[in-house]
């Protein structure tokens, strides 16, 4: 607990500045435990080091996801406004889909080349082919770029093609705007997490 | 400093729903446009966020675009622009066919597009998605940027920070610009330069939107000399959450109110709600709601994170329990299962949250201010179009139709010109300006400051806004702008995607746009809408003009413009004076 009597867990950040760091560094800090991981870096930002960087827009109200502040969270892609702080401790890695400009700020721009740190998605989507009825509506609708249509028998249908990508129940973009619901997405059981 | 300037002939400031759809119109014309975004196109703006069934159009008669404009104006208490909602309204439809060819979702039956009913419309007039339970938000995200990716003549410009416009005799002809990635300062030449960056709602810390909605389009406006409008009309959504943190600022439990009919609470167990309105209860409008749980937290009733709490506990259990069986996939009923919180035993922390803003660039109906070159589109094009009060649903059909027109207009006229000169030591005086808390070692940051304005604007401009607590709040204001604004320090040096450094910059937008707003409430002695005065308690026939403000030096210069009725006439037996 901290002076005001808020309860304090710690935040892990993988911390990269490319004008100074040669290669990525762990950092830790202290901060509340109440409120989602998205909150607990901007605590960093303005008490601890206003030097980290990260990326948001929504900030997450209501049904919409924007999809800026995904990253790595205790290896689970997701959108960090949308999970909380775990008490044990939480560490924070930029998502591995794209390049990093500084921290935790990814280009969406740019996707990562070469070999990619591995993930453990919270989450396994399938795709009833006989359903889809390829409208491209996952492929454009995905923030991270995890589908993509292929050809099977003549027709186009969509397939997951970078499962380690997705960021789960915390997205779910694709499961709720897919038309014909031929999207399906399970839980997957996460070492480390609840 | 200047490292690079760019030339178009169109620059889009902001790549919300306006700005993609002026973008899309002017590109079609065949004219270069630039489009750039302080973060990333698609994933920022109001698209990604907006709520519910937020789409108005008059489609099928008995409803008419007369009925449409009437709704619009009885809604904003008579004060609307009426020659702009009823220019803009009409090409609502228009628009609908457009988002439908371009592949968003409507709901449709029986060839016809449905249509639902919500508060304030004379007949169902707001389009639905397909699947009822889902919000048109994620539809605008799949189809508005792909109307400006991979287009010849679309440059999109992502984390490219506009912090002011560049004039030259009196007419706007482009703007400098930080690029975030490098913190290179760019500035950018156009013929045309349209706006559309939306509202300030980051002033108030609780608000639905995003926070990057700095008021960064009404600031560098105003500092340009454009005449601002409507800057003291706030809409606040009655019920979003507060606790637990992890739903903060969700909007979802208004919708559970809605389905669910719970109760209020104050912190002493009270069902303040029957004090307030004995007839309506815990059931009164969105406006009344807010205000009473405003006054029971300023009283020091309040639930202990500033709101009042709703409980759903006097529901027979099997009701209940069907209810969360078919709401078992919304996020929001997971994240409050997940932070251990049973709506069949405990109550949700609720509060107003800010939402919306009226306050914007004064334009004419071809989306115009009143500077040569610059144009003002979506919510930081104002021109008063909302009046008093906006109608639920109609911000997009305005954004779409106004992103159309502006679109249109300058591609037009920027066939014809040539790229004007910009004065370059004005540029470089902006650059100076902008870096100066960089270069300071010690001051005030600008997380601090920001945190002061928002605390300054929740005590005096939420409800029950009185003459008192504004002057207070003003004379802190020009305290905070004459001492502190410049012992504004950034500690982070860093070249990189500097957010402290982002953050200072808005401050300044902040400051103008808190500064402009708290003005105008102080000067409009009567309750109208969203304006409530607690020491002008009535609507007066008199204040039926808008209020403009104009930069003079270091000062505000405030006018008036009255309002004229085209088309609906105020109900003549109450003098104008529908509250």
């Amino acid at each position: 607990m901290n002076k005001s009597g808020e309860h304090m867990t710690e935040l892990r950040v993988l911390r990269y500045d490319p004008e100074v760091d040669k290669k990525p560094v762990y950092r830790s800090y202290m901060v509340p435990l109440a409120g989602s991981v998205l909150g607990g870096l901007k605590y960093v930002l303005e008490h601890h080091d206003s030097s980290l960087s990260f990326r948001y827009g929504c900030w997450g109200p209501g049904y919409e996801r924007c999809g800026a502040c995904a990253m790595l969270i205790n290896g689970t892609p997701g959108f960090s406004c949308k999970v909380a702080m775990q008490p044990n401790g939480t560490t924070v890695e930029p998502h591995p889909k794209f390049e990093v400009i500084k921290d935790l700020t990814i280009d969406f721009d740019r996707e990562q080349t070469g070999k990619r740190k591995q993930t453990k998605p919270s989450s396994r989507i399938s795709i009833d082919s006989e359903k889809c009825v390829g409208c491209r509506d996952c492929v454009l609708l995905c923030p991270m770029n995890v589908m993509q249509m292929e050809k099977i028998e003549r027709k186009g249908k969509a397939k997951v093609a970078d499962p380690g990508s997705c960021c789960g129940f915390t997205c779910k973009l694709c499961v709720a705007y897919c038309p014909p619901g031929a999207i399906h997405m399970e839980a997957l059981k996460v070492r480390g997490q609840k | 400093m200047i490292s690079e300037t760019l030339e178009t002939d169109v620059l889009v400031i902001g790549g919300g729903i306006a700005g993609i759809r002026a973008a899309a119109e002017a590109a079609n014309s065949g004219v270069t446009v630039m489009l750039t975004n302080k973060g990333h196109v698609g994933r920022d703006g109001a698209a990604v966020w907006m709520a519910g069934m937020g789409y108005q159009a008059a489609l099928y008669p008995p409803d008419s675009l007369e009925v449409h404009v009437e709704d619009t104006v009885k809604g904003g208490k008579y004060l609307n622009n009426q020659k702009l909602v009823h220019d803009f309204l009409k090409l609502a439809p228009d628009s609908v066919n457009d988002l439908a060819k371009w592949g968003m979702r409507f709901g449709r039956k029986d060839g016809k597009f449905v249509q639902v009913q919500l508060p304030g419309e004379t007949y169902p007039r707001s389009m639905c998605h397909t699947f009822s339970s889902q919000s048109l938000g994620g539809e605008y995200r799949k189809v508005l940027p792909r109307q400006v990716m991979n287009k010849k003549n679309i440059r999109v410009m992502n984390d490219l920070f506009i912090i002011d416009l560049l004039t030259c005799d009196d007419r706007v002809v482009g703007a400098l610009g930080v690029d975030l990635r490098n913190s290179l300062f760019r500035v950018v030449k156009a013929k045309y330069t349209i706006l559309a960056t939306g509202g300030y709602m980051a002033l108030f810390d609780f608000s639905t939107a995003n926070p990057t909605l700095t008021g960064d389009g009404q600031g560098m406006a105003f500092r340009a000399g454009v005449r601002m409008v409507g800057m003291e009309f706030i809409q606040f959504f009655p019920a979003a959450a507060i606790w637990p943190r992890i739903v903060y600022r969700d909007h979802f439990p208004y919708t559970l109110l809605w389905r669910l009919r719970g109760i209020f609470y104050n912190s002493i167990g009270e069902r303040f709600m029957e004090r307030y309105y004995p007839v309506e209860k815990d059931f009164a409008t969105r406006e009344a709601m807010s205000r009473a749980i405003y006054r029971e937290v300023k009283e020091g009733r309040g639930s202990p994170h500033g709101g009042a709490y709703v409980s759903f506990r006097h529901l027979p259990r099997n009701l209940i329990n069907t209810f969360l069986e078919e709401m078992k996939d919304n996020p929001f009923m997971k994240a409050l299962q997940e932070a251990g919180v049973d709506i069949r035993e405990d109550a949700i922390e609720i509060g107003p949250a800010a939402h919306y803003v009226h306050g914007g660039c004064w334009i004419n109906e071809r989306c115009e201010t009143n500077l040569k070159g610059l144009y003002a589109i979506g919510e930081v094009g104002a021109g008063g179009k909302d009046g008093a009060d906006r109608l639920a649903g109609n911000a997009l059909p305005f954004c779409m139709a106004m992103g159309y027109i502006a679109g249109k207009e300058v591609a037009r006229e920027a066939a014809n010109d040539a790229v004007p000169e910009i004065d370059m030591q004005q540029a470089e005086e902006l650059c100076q300006e902008a870096q100066k808390p960089l270069n300071r070692k010690n001051g005030i940051t600008a997380f601090d400051m920001k945190k002061k304005l928002q605390r300054l604007m929740s005590d005096a401009m939420i409800f029950d806004r009185n003459k008192k607590d504004l002057e207070q709040a003003l004379s802190e204001l020009t305290r905070m702008r004459n001492e502190e604004y410049g012992n504004l320090a950034v500690s982070n040096k860093s070249k990189t995607f500097n957010l402290e450094w982002m953050e200072a910059l808005e401050a300044r937008n902040m400051l103008d746009a808190a500064e402009m707003s708290m003005r105008a409430a102080l000067m409009r002695e009567e309750s109208r809408g969203l304006h409530q005065r607690s020491d002008f308690p009535e609507p007066k026939s008199e204040w039926l003009k808008h209020i403009l403000i104009t930069k003079n030096g270091d000062h505000m210069d405030f006018t008036t413009e009255p309002v004229s009725f085209p088309y609906v006439k105020p109900n003549q037996e109450k003098g104008g004076t529908t509250k």
